[in-house]
């Protein structure tokens, strides 16, 4: 019997549902095999000076054993069952002393009533309905049977059974193993052990409660999962003279970003919503901006949306809105800055030149649609541990020469671009060895900012903005973290747009 | 005079001497981006990448609930669907100079310490050995 509880998953306890035939009926197991009691105490078991022991066993490798029983109070050495629906039946277990000393040894069993008003373990007061003494004290092994008690049986409340060692004189223990008790398993081991809860709303009847359902009237939409945060905006800024190093004012391309992945019960992505805020582009180059869902194929999207199109764009996009002939799913969010903003019309950029008017930031909302009513694309589903905020590679492609792109330091390039370019100019691109987008000093041609950045003006280099921005560099970030931050003594506000 | 001359000259000299060890020449801090040879490493961003695992707890019954993991500033980085039992492993993106997460999941609220850029938690408690 011990080795069939041993060969499924939950040895320790085991659940046999009624429904197995008329005569099969729920039941709550203790035969200790876990070898760790905080696994049993994980699913609400509680020990009161009782532990697990593996040498004088009675039954498998582990049996629990009590304190000496010196003591013959029923609250000085007991187990207590989780929560439960008592069936009906006998409790029984297998029980010896350590050795034959002492004056008395025995064993007392209790039922615990739910108390409502009594948080926060709900126990109300405790009553005896069995006891047993040892005969003589022997070390020989005994089968205790004790029947559940009518005015208990088969009731809908929850009641623990506590069964109590007990004794005088001496320092034997009880050992205790295979404690069965007829009842159904009731507690919640996610809420503090409390008795199960079948006031639960669930509106779209997703599995998700409506207290945690972001879509609680929707059944196939469950989570938001932001990215960088549900009320924030990351910032990427580039440098557009790759592959020569440029002038280190990151402000060739400013873009804000917010990603939502929305997620269903199953943990399946449903959608990606994509805020992008175009707010700089200091730079006379024409560029496009776009981003890789790392490892995430084409065929896996049914559509794609919400982003800008020129009239004469040089993208080629594929039937579901995604860029054509990549590998992974690449959603180019603008295809050309200086199509989506006006030029003001004075200065070199586009809202970098603080004496040049201010163009009104613009807004993109993209959506990636990866589910419609539940249904995948012809790729299947994706899974958010597949699809994780790391996936989210942005990059820039340069005066609108698509194989010109240039991504953030060590971020892949996509399929399209000029792999011909790696290693020219001032680029060290290595893909041997996993180097993308860094000059021969590491330097990169874009930054992600993701608690948001306050770009520099035009030409001036972000570390004559920023005063603390090469410590942090040169400290491969450990010295201040925070140098983007308006603490005194951080910016040269002059510099800074 | 003279004698108060060269006493002044060589304690300045020691002083100007005393603190420079031989052969050793202090790397100033680069002031400009042109000066700066960054680590092979960095990744030039704010955030940092840190890998959860979440030990779970073989349960008699299956447990499902919401489980959220929190950056150290507040905001919930991670929502899923989760069977207690299960262990699971995620990715994700907080802000460079959080050193801890924070999880929920039920009841649940625990946290823990971000080390070599992962977190760990666990559904297994503390055996409290009573």
């Amino acid at each position: 019997m011990k080795n069939f509880f041993n060969s499924i998953t939950l040895s320790f306890i085991i659940l046999i549902l009624a429904g197995f035939g008329n005569t099969s009926q729920a039941q709550l197991i203790l035969d200790c095999e876990s070898g760790n009691r905080a696994i049993e105490q994980g699913n609400c078991w509680v020990f009161g000076a009782v532990t697990y022991v593996n040498t004088g066993v009675i039954n498998g490798s582990w049996s629990t054993r009590s304190n000496s029983l010196s003591n013959p109070s029923p609250t000085a050495s007991w187990i207590k069952t989780p929560w439960m629906l008592p069936g009906t039946g006998n409790v029984t277990f297998q029980t010896k002393l350590t050795a034959n000393n002492g004056s008395t040894r025995g064993v007392r069993l209790f039922y615990i009533p739910y108390d409502p008003s009594n948080a926060p373990n709900y126990e109300g007061t405790p009553v005896e309905f069995y006891d047993w003494d040892w005969p003589t004290l022997n070390t020989n092994t005994y089968t205790i049977t004790a029947p559940l008690p009518a005015e208990i049986e088969n009731s809908t409340d929850p009641f623990r059974i506590r069964v109590s060692f007990v004794g005088t004189g001496g320092n034997s223990r009880a050992i205790g193993d295979d404690y069965v008790f007829p009842g159904t398993y009731w507690s919640d081991p996610a809420n503090g052990c409390v008795p199960l809860s079948t006031g639960i709303t669930d509106t779209d009847g997703d599995g998700v409660a409506d207290e945690d359902d972001d879509y609680p009237t929707d059944p196939y939409r469950a989570y938001n999962n932001f990215f960088p945060a549900q009320n924030a905006y990351g910032t990427v800024a580039f440098e557009d003279n790759w592959p020569s190093r440029g002038d280190y004012d990151f402000n060739d391309v400013v873009v804000n970003y917010h990603l939502n992945r929305v997620t269903n019960a199953q943990n399946q992505i449903v959608e990606v919503l994509g805020t992008f805020i175009m707010r700089a582009s200091g730079a006379s180059f024409r560029n496009g901006f776009g981003f890789q869902m790392d490892g995430i194929t084409p065929n896996k999207i049914i559509e794609a949306s919400g982003f800008h199109v020129s009239p004469e764009s040089i993208i080629t996009y594929a039937s579901n809105g995604l860029e054509a002939n990549q590998n992974f799913a690449n959603c180019i969010v603008f295809d050309n800055f200086y199509k989506a903003m006006s030029h003001p019309g004075s200065g070199t950029g586009i809202n970098t030149d603080k004496s040049a008017p201010f163009v009104p930031y613009v807004t993109l909302n993209v959506t990636l649609k990866f589910l419609e009513n539940g249904v995948p694309a012809a790729g299947g589903v994706v899974n958010l541990t597949e699809l994780p905020a790391t996936a989210f590679n942005f990059y820039i492609f340069i005066k609108q020469d698509r194989g010109r792109e240039v991504h953030l330091a060590d971020r892949m390039p996509t399929s399209l671009v000029n792999t011909a370019l790696f290693g020219t100019g001032d680029d060290d691109t290595n893909p041997g060895t996993g180097k993308y987008f860094k000059t021969s000093n590491n330097l990169p041609w874009g930054i992600d900012i993701i608690q948001g950045f306050d770009y520099p003006i035009e030409k001036a280099p972000i570390s004559e903005a920023y005063l603390h921005f090469v410590e942090w560099a040169e400290s491969s970030g450990a010295a201040y973290p925070d140098w983007y931050s308006n603490n005194p003594g951080y910016r040269d506000a002059s510099k800074i747009y | 005079m003279k004698k108060l001359t060269f006493f002044s000259l060589s304690l300045l000299l020691f002083f100007a001497t005393a603190c420079k060890k031989d052969g050793i020449t202090p790397t100033p801090t680069p002031k400009t981006l042109n000066d700066l040879k960054a680590s092979e490493s960095f990744k030039w961003t704010t955030s940092q990448t840190v890998e959860v695992f979440v030990t779970g707890l073989p349960t008699v019954i299956p447990v499902k609930s919401t489980l959220a993991v929190y950056s150290q500033d507040g905001d919930v980085v991670y929502k899923i669907n989760h069977t207690m039992s299960q262990d699971i492993s995620f990715k994700v993106i907080v802000p460079a100079k959080n050193n801890s997460l924070r999880m929920t999941f039920g009841s649940f609220d625990m946290n823990s310490p971000i080390s070599d850029q992962r977190a760990d938690f666990s559904f297994i408690p503390v055996d409290d050995n009573q």
